[in-house]
């Protein structure tokens, strides 16, 4: 059992359309690896299935086995324990990733708790609070105490994705899952919040599945991508060979318009 | 050039209003606490000549029979107050358990449940109340109360179940949902915090609505009996004497509708305190 995440022929689909078609990989523990394609490919719904959250209507089928358990099918209480334990998400959106109406603080605070009680250590108010600066602390914030007492919309963008992080991480998961934490940020945040995700993934030694269509920034956090299209996985391989040697048509038109991006912003033609 | 930022001058409005629901429910919760231990005459007995004018003695005069109408209006204050929480509460404990329900349900007992309550909201609140009397034995203010709460739930389910909904697919419940949050600790935690500031306000307009639809019963005889003094029934004993007496009938319709916006301007300058995103940093 050294595979944390292996997905058979998972296909999701709804109402008589596939959304996703017969996708197959597998990541081992502390491995990285990243899933790239355009919007509406079906990215952020495979962390979904594979986490066994896929919103009512959307049917899952084939295999997905996270950390030895199979998702597909299984009870919503087998579930429970699977989640707060082998994956944790942080999302694309860290404003709707908080709730708006409970302090950061105590947002991180739910999860260290749930935790460490599985963990048969019940954590009380004080070691709480203590555990919560210092994942705070972790994540890099800036004067933790007054942080923990904010609301989300007191916060900046880059703050409120560090507090998603940390919210992700009290949960001690073998899996981080990023779907597209940088989005929805600008680009100097983007890369503190990339280099924060490196260095937490590489001291606590979790593997990572890491979804983007911002090929640049993938080609630097992980070791090995997956390019779905329509739901279907189109080339997978090590970063250097994908990207460097592609193979399809699409990857090449993926790699082809990131180039001329970047043309644009340097001004020549 | 410089230009100079100044705060929005809406800051200032919010403790007004606060202040104002405060002091007017106040005074009505005040008189009807008061009524519990102290009466200034004794409200069935005679306590003057037959439709006295306001005087020193009696404050908002006598009616027909003589009784102190200020000692009655005390006494409607405490109903209108006990009907108008009992109806919320009932209608609220209802209607949010259906509504979150509803959120939660498979499609088709979800689609089910929108429709009967679409069918039970398009019954007039007053019809179902008067149904519900009706078919109680005999007529008294709980009847009354529980009529009011089973009319307002449907409207209070329908707004949840939206609202749920609404918060539901926000991605912080699937964060919660990923770190191992069961469904009833994410409905406490969650969801009704996050509905609540909507809720209220609908629940201080249900209470308007109830206080006035009591009143509505009582003047049709349905409510309270005799000889509880229920603002509806003061009204409508006033009604044969309204030319030479008109104040028995203005006195008990201030009373309803200071109340009903007492309540509605406690609930905003409530909700915009509870709600850390109105308040400035």
């Amino acid at each position: 059992m050294t595979s944390l995440l292996t997905l058979k022929n998972l296909s999701v689909s709804t109402g008589g359309k596939t959304l996703i078609h017969g996708l197959s990989f597998s990541l081992e523990k502390g491995e990285r690896l990243g899933l790239i394609g355009e919007s509406g490919s079906g990215k952020s719904l495979t962390a979904l299935a594979a986490t066994g959250l896929l919103p009512a209507g959307l049917r899952a089928s084939g295999s997905a086995i996270l950390a030895g358990t199979e998702v597909i099918g299984a009870p919503e209480r087998q579930l429970n324990t699977l989640r707060g334990t082998a994956a944790a998400i942080v999302f694309q959106e860290p404003l709707t990733a908080l709730d708006p109406l409970m302090r950061v603080g105590k947002q991180v605070a739910e999860p260290l708790a749930r935790r460490a009680k599985r963990d048969g250590q019940p954590l009380h108010s004080e070691a709480l609070d203590q555990a919560v600066l210092a994942l705070l602390t972790e994540v890099a914030l800036p004067d933790p105490p007054r942080i923990a007492r904010a609301y989300p919309h007191e916060l900046s963008g880059g703050q409120r994705q560090r507090i998603a992080i940390a919210m992700a991480l009290a949960c001690k998961p073998d899996l981080l899952i990023a779907d597209e934490p940088t989005t929805a940020l600008d680009v100097t945040t983007q890369a503190e919040i990339l280099a924060l995700i490196d260095r937490l993934v590489r001291e606590r030694n979790m593997a990572l599945l890491f979804i983007s269509h911002d090929l640049p920034v993938v080609a630097n956090t992980v070791s090995r991508v997956v390019v779905l299209r329509q739901g279907e996985a189109v080339e997978a391989g090590s970063v250097a060979n994908v990207f460097g040697n592609p193979q399809h048509d699409y990857t090449k038109s993926l790699l082809a318009a990131a180039r001329s991006f970047d043309r644009a912003l340097e001004g020549t033609p | 050039m410089t230009t100079e930022i100044v705060a929005a001058p809406q800051r200032q409005r919010r403790p007004l209003i606060l202040w104002a629901g405060l002091i007017l429910v106040g005074l009505h919760v005040f008189a009807g606490l008061l009524s519990l231990v102290w009466l200034p005459y004794d409200p069935t007995a005679m306590a003057g000549g037959r439709l006295e004018g306001p005087s020193f003695l009696h404050w908002v005069g006598t009616d027909r029979l003589g009784r102190d109408l200020f000692t009655q209006m005390m006494i409607g204050s405490r109903i209108a107050l006990t009907v108008g929480l009992g109806a919320v509460a009932i209608g609220a404990a209802i209607g949010v358990t259906l509504g979150i329900l509803a959120a939660f349900a498979t499609r088709w007992l979800d689609d089910a449940l929108a429709a009967t309550l679409d069918i039970l909201i398009a019954f007039p609140t007053l019809l179902i109340a008067m149904l519900v009397v009706a078919a109680s034995d005999t007529a008294n203010l709980w009847s009354a109360i529980i009529a009011l709460g089973i009319a307002l739930s449907a409207i209070v389910a329908r707004l949840t179940r939206i609202l749920a909904k609404r918060v539901l697919v926000m991605d912080y419940i699937t964060a919660a949902r990923t770190s191992g949050s069961s469904w009833p600790k994410i409905v406490a935690i969650h969801i009704l915090p996050n509905i609540w500031p909507t809720l209220a306000v609908n629940f201080a307009l249900q209470f308007g609505l109830a206080v006035i639809a009591e009143a509505s019963l009582s003047y049709l005889g349905l409510g309270a009996p005799p000889p509880n003094a229920s603002w509806g029934r003061i009204l409508q004993e006033a009604q044969g004497t309204v030319y030479t007496a008109p104040l028995g009938a203005i006195a008990p319709g201030i009373a309803l509708v200071s109340l009903a916006i007492g309540v509605n301007l406690l609930a905003d300058g409530l909700r915009d305190a509870i709600d850390p995103t109105r308040r400035s940093r």
